[in-house]
């Protein structure tokens, strides 16, 4: 399973798609950075004003960290078997005398080694220039941490869920089945809190929170990002980004953290389930 | 037995593939295993790896059931639509390989097998530089990596030029004299019948012949004695040996089941004080064989014996 990790992990830092989305995110990192440079010499020095603003333009960054990183995960491991196994690589992998589920696993690792990589140094990256460039926010380590733990998850459910497809079906398939299940995900985030929002001021939005519930029982992967958002963005009591239509809405409990737990061990293990019974 | 199957089957949703497949391999043979294309060669072959699940039947290999991973351990396998990491160069597809094997001194063995393959020279260059020819080479070394019990080469030499076939071939005869069982999937006939000893034929699914090689040419030949003037008897003694006896002017053909009618036949007629000038075998080419087979030749097979 080392032996697959490893080559996996090599295989990723060969790929172009690596390389041509490291420049992209330095272009975006560059955009982002001059953007917000140039919004915090502007802002109020009223701390009641700064601290909500300065966490606006922290969680839009992150909001888009998080689709690139979706995204990359998504392109590099749709195909991790099902490409393997379409272009003939895999049969003289397989005939070795490793256990498939070692193949998926080796995979899962390579993979979300270098994702979790990539998507640690994205999301440092935003807090740093934010703070370097005058956000008026303090963060203790402790909020940096398990909000950075939450952010890597989101890739990590992703890649289950690739190599669950991949394990199954053919790589388009897969890629086709991930986006839509992402896409999915954020669309019944909005609407869950567009529903909160309309709850706010007294009116019942029930159907449009539950349709937020059911999708992400389905894809956790929203869920997990506002559950970072109100653990990055709370003092205290104080959840600074509740009426966010990025990240905010109500909080997800930790029930909500056990499912996705849960999720991603289920979907792991369907995918080696699934990888074991294929026939190459 | 290295190899035994019982009724294997692999079937895709019913349709293809092979059917009810009795085979048994010795240790220390070239099996060849012979078919026209789609018949179901590398079905069976995939399935015996454990690449593929079989619909019905059983398998041993090595003693082992079917995907037993300690049985990987001592096996060998050339797959037909060979494809390596074209990321890698020659040699760390074989260092990959060697690690999947778990092989100690890894690097030694390595550049063995590139000498023997004759990739020497070529090891740093990526793969995706490799002709089809060298990535077949490239596959065959990957296949001796773990100095298997057991070789399956299915099409070993599909890319190789006239020279590159020699060489497959002289690594076939020196893996049997190291007491190797090696199982060679392929339609190249003349391939299998200098490398073979025993073969098994299949046509739509189904072995349709199976046995030593030898015998089965024999039994697709006849015998051709050229004799003086015969003693008396000599014809009728004769008839008890072969099948059926034919003689015209100073030649007798003679239909055998089996090679070691030829020395009784040759007493027989030297015994009877005929005068023996020549002695030889007519027909009985593998691809004569072959072809009389899957055009519907009649055949049945016992394992051990071939009738056609």
């Amino acid at each position: 399973m080392i032996t697959l990790m490893k080559y996996t992990f090599k295989e990723m830092l060969y790929k172009r798609a690596l390389l041509f989305v490291l420049l992209l995110t330095v272009a975006f990192l560059a955009l982002y950075g001059f953007g917000i440079r140039e919004a915090y010499k502007d802002l109020p020095k009223l701390s009641t004003l700064a601290v909500p603003i300065s966490s606006e333009f922290i969680s839009i960054g992150l909001y888009f960290a998080a689709l690139i990183v979706a995204f990359l995960v998504i392109l590099s491991s749709a195909g991790a078997l099902s490409g393997d196994i379409e272009s003939g690589v895999m049969q003289a992998v397989l005939v070795k005398p490793i256990r498939r589920w070692e193949v998926v696993l080796g995979k899962f690792c390579g993979i979300g080694l270098l994702v979790s990589s990539y998507a640690l140094i994205l999301f440092l990256s935003i807090l740093f220039l934010n703070k370097a460039f005058g956000a008026r926010i303090v963060f203790n380590f402790t909020q940096i941490f398990y909000s950075a733990l939450l952010f890597l998850w989101i890739p990590i459910i992703l890649l289950s869920v690739c190599l669950w497809g991949s394990a199954r079906m053919s790589t388009l398939g897969t890629g086709i089945m991930a986006v839509m299940l992402y896409g999915f995900a954020l669309i019944g985030g909005w609407l869950e809190r567009i529903g909160y929002l309309i709850s706010l001021g007294g009116r019942s939005a029930k159907g449009l929170i539950n349709a937020g519930i059911i999708s992400s029982l389905i894809m956790p992967t929203d869920a997990l990002y506002r559950k970072m958002n109100s653990l990055l963005f709370s003092s205290g009591e104080v959840y600074l980004m509740r009426n966010n239509l990025l990240g905010g809405g109500a909080e997800p409990s930790v029930y909500m953290l056990i499912y996705a737990a849960a999720y991603t061990i289920f979907v792991l293990y369907m995918a080696a389930r699934s990888f074991t019974l294929r026939d190459i | 037995m290295v190899i035994e199957t019982f009724g294997l089957t692999k079937q895709y949703n019913g349709k293809g593939g092979c059917v009810d497949v009795n085979l048994s391999v010795e240790q220390g043979e070239v099996f060849g295993f012979l078919g026209p294309n789609g018949a179901g060669k590398s079905t069976l072959v995939k399935t015996l790896v454990g690449l593929l699940r079989p619909t019905a039947g059983t398998a041993r290999i090595l003693g082992k059931n079917l995907g037993d991973t300690r049985v990987k351990a001592k096996i060998g396998y050339l797959p037909e639509n060979f494809r390596y990491h074209d990321w890698m160069t020659g040699l760390e597809v074989m260092r990959f390989h060697a690690e999947l094997y778990k092989i100690p001194r890894l690097e030694r063995r390595i550049s063995e097998l590139l000498e023997l393959v004759g990739l020497s020279g070529h090891e740093k260059k990526k793969v995706a530089s490799y002709s089809k020819g060298m990535q077949q080479r490239l596959g065959l070394a990957v296949a001796l990596l773990a100095d298997p019990e057991l070789l399956f080469l299915d099409e070993p030499t599909s890319a190789l030029d006239p020279v590159g076939r020699i060489e497959v071939r002289e690594i076939i005869k020196h893996l049997k004299k190291k007491g190797k069982t090696v199982f060679l999937n392929s339609h190249l006939l003349s391939e299998v019948e200098m490398v073979c000893d025993r073969v098994a034929i299949i046509n739509k699914g189904k072995i349709i012949a199976q046995g030593n090689l030898q015998d089965m040419l024999l039994a697709n030949s006849h015998i051709v004695v050229r004799i003086g003037t015969p003693a008396p008897g000599l014809v009728d003694n004769l008839m008890k040996i072969a099948k059926w006896v034919e003689q015209k002017d100073d030649c007798v053909s003679l239909k055998i089941s089996k090679r070691e009618d030829i020395p009784i036949i040759a007493k027989t007629i030297v015994e009877s004080g005929t005068p023996l000038y020549e002695l030889k075998i007519e027909g009985g080419s593998l691809e004569e064989l072959f072809v009389y087979l899957v055009q519907g030749g009649e055949a049945f097979d016992n394992a051990d014996e071939v009738h056609i």
